[in-house]
């Protein structure tokens, strides 16, 4: 069920919608852009699609600004024939902050909101520019209140450039308070970075070395909402890459997320941390609506299929994917290392997209997809290893990658210096290189064409073998009895171990306040 | 899924490669400009299984009458009496401005390695 709303827009529609709704003369100014909806679990974001400005004697600017019904309707009659909706947007010269309506704006709003429904099939989203710090608030009207209409308020709205530029209702989602335990990390970017930081939604996919890794980083930074997604069980193989996760875990047949989330919520820093963990793969459908609940995705998994599904969302839906990997390169005669390549990039609308970059092998899915590349006849047959078995990697390199993915989450979400994210990066470990990666949009992207699609475009989900069996494997029907007894001793464990973080927790929130912790030196 | 069937077939047939359902697969005719099939029509078929993602992602197996064969290939049998599939990744998708183009070149190179 959908709850929460939200709008997002590239920056290059933002800076459209600015040119017209900031004029020189300090007056309001007003107009409607088309949108496609994006549906998650619990969130419905409204992604700005097309800007349709005011002909003459379509609006009038008096301090306030008026619209005709003659444009809403004909931009109404543009957004039906696409099957998109209307959002209509105004602007608070003077204002800053979330705006709240007043009296007139949801006036003209709501006059407008049955309407544009009826002519649309989707609900009228309304959108507020603060002239003053450039702050956006947005409402969907999509609450039947008899004959009239009522709002949803947006949770917040995303904008997605270089950076990621977010405005918060924080009546919806309150600002965090200060913890000593985020002192350190509020001195490096400030406390209005961090409330704002802490409040953006990051989904993991991926829980081996480098998920882990990520996710448990972005704990200890004070991220409210966590999502970690994985279908995979622990083994014995995992574990010398896995920090944190033990034998216990691989005996008791774990998900790696549970796991995961044991282990995240107990090196959390925020207050109430909402860490879930979710047994599925990206490539389901139920998996993907789980991700749209997201403000952004790090991608730490290496199958084609499930890459080409976050590459996709990262433009359908305009939900950025940071993403990265690792090569290591051996001597084919066992005889050692020859070198190791890690890169990280952040996929969006304005970047290339990982097929585009030479990250992704768009010809790989379809057999990645049917579990071809798992079958043993097509291995068999292919001289090939099955990719679940093959790659080398090693936690002491892992790291790297987790952290080149980390140093792109901050220049994406912080932008130090006024730097958004840096582009591709590739290391060279041989020679301790990094390097700036040129790369372009291929004409024919088929992926970067889907920007806002939202719900109407192409998913790319299916059914996953591989994950029902392994989640099969681990039903408590399936396990021995030795195993079912030591699941539920562990679980007992963690159980006092939660009651205990928990105190802990209470006891330090009455510790001295953040700005009187003594130390200053980093170490 | 259907809908990626079709847009599949309205390249292909946009091309003159005369797409038709047969079955759970479609079928189309290419001619290879090079090997013992030059100049000849060959039918193949993808399964349509295999189009959920397109034009983002093309289909991997390409299915052959078995009466046509390569010196070196991983093939199993095709759901259609008589053919087999044969796996055959294509590198560098996507960099194309028409998929159905590209798709029938690499039908096209693949046909044309025929013995």
């Amino acid at each position: 069920m959908t709850r929460r709303a939200s709008v997002a827009m590239t920056a290059s529609t933002e800076r459209q919608l600015q040119a017209h709704l900031l004029r020189e003369d300090g007056q309001e100014d007003i107009c409607v852009a088309t949108y496609c909806p994006s549906t998650g679990t619990t969130r419905r974001t409204a992604l700005l699609r097309t800007v349709i400005l005011p002909e003459p004697g379509e609006r009038e600017v008096h301090g306030n600004a008026t619209i005709t019904g003659e444009y809403v309707l004909r931009a109404a009659a543009a957004a039906q024939d696409r099957g998109e909706g209307l959002a209509l947007c105004h602007s608070h010269p003077g204002g800053s902050g979330w705006q709240m309506m007043s009296d007139p704006d949801r006036d003209a709003e709501s006059s407008f909101a049955n309407l544009v429904r009826e002519l649309t099939s989707l609900p009228l989203v309304g959108l507020t520019l603060a002239g003053h710090d450039g702050q956006w608030s947005g409402r969907h009207w999509d609450v039947a209140a008899g004959t009239e209409v009522g709002t949803t308020d947006c949770e917040n709205v995303r904008i997605i450039g270089d950076r990621l530029t977010v405005s918060w209702n924080d009546a919806v989602v309150a600002s965090p308070a200060r913890r000593a335990s985020q002192a350190r990390t509020v001195s490096c970017w400030g406390a209005r970075k961090q409330a704002d930081l802490a409040r953006r939604s990051v989904l993991v996919v991926g829980a081996g070395s480098v998920g882990l890794d990520v996710a448990m980083r972005l704990a200890a930074t004070g991220i409210m909402t966590i999502g970690l997604m994985d279908f995979d069980t622990v083994e014995q193989r995992n574990l010398d890459r896995l920090v944190g996760v033990t034998t216990t875990d691989a005996w008791l047949r774990r998900p790696k997320v549970h796991t995961a989330r044991r282990l995240l919520t107990e090196n959390a820093t925020a207050a109430r941390p909402t860490i879930s963990a979710w047994e599925h793969s990206i490539c389901e459908p139920e998996g993907l609506q789980l991700a749209l609940d997201f403000d952004l995705v790090i991608c730490c998994v290496d199958r084609p299929w499930a890459r080409a599904v976050l590459n996709a969302m990262a433009y359908r839906d305009l939900i950025p994917v940071i993403d990265g990997g690792i090569a290591i390169d051996v001597f084919p005669d066992g005889g050692g290392m020859r070198g190791a390549t890690w890169r990280s990039h952040a996929i969006r609308p304005g970047r290339p997209c990982m097929s585009c970059n030479g990250q992704l092998d768009l010809g790989a899915v379809t057999a990645d997809r049917e579990g071809t590349l798992d079958d043993p006849a097509y291995i068999a047959g292919h001289n090939s290893q099955s990719p679940a078995d093959g790659g080398q990697n090693v936690a002491a390199l892992s790291i790297s990658v987790a952290a080149g993915l980390l140093a792109q989450y901050v220049s994406l979400n912080i932008a130090p210096g006024g730097m958004g994210e840096p582009g591709p990066l590739q290391y060279l470990l041989s020679t301790h290189t990094l390097e700036h990666l040129e790369s372009a949009s291929r004409p024919g992207c088929s992926v970067e064409a889907l920007i806002a699609d939202g719900d109407a475009g192409p998913r790319l989900t299916g059914r996953h073998i591989a994950a029902e069996n392994k989640r099969h494997d681990r039903a408590r029907a399936q396990l021995p009895l030795a195993i079912l007894a030591g699941q539920t001793a562990d679980d007992l464990v963690w159980r006092w171990r939660s009651t205990l973080t928990t105190a802990g927790r209470r006891a330090l929130l009455r510790s001295p306040a953040l700005g009187r912790d003594p130390s200053s030196t980093s170490r | 899924m259907t809908e990626t069937v079709e847009e599949f077939m309205a390249g292909l047939g946009r091309l003159g490669a005369s797409p038709e359902r047969r079955g759970g697969l479609v079928a189309y005719v290419v001619e290879p400009v090079s090997g013992r099939l030059a100049g000849e029509l060959v039918t193949t078929a993808v399964e349509s299984a295999e189009l959920a993602a397109w034009p983002i992602a093309p289909p991997h197996w390409l299915h052959l009458p078995a009466t046509i064969t390569f010196a070196s290939t991983n093939s199993q049998p095709s759901p259609l009496p008589g053919w087999l599939r044969h796996s055959r990744q294509i590198t560098g998708w996507g960099a194309d401005r028409d998929p159905a183009q590209a798709w029938l070149a690499h039908v096209r190179g693949v046909v044309g390695q025929a013995r």
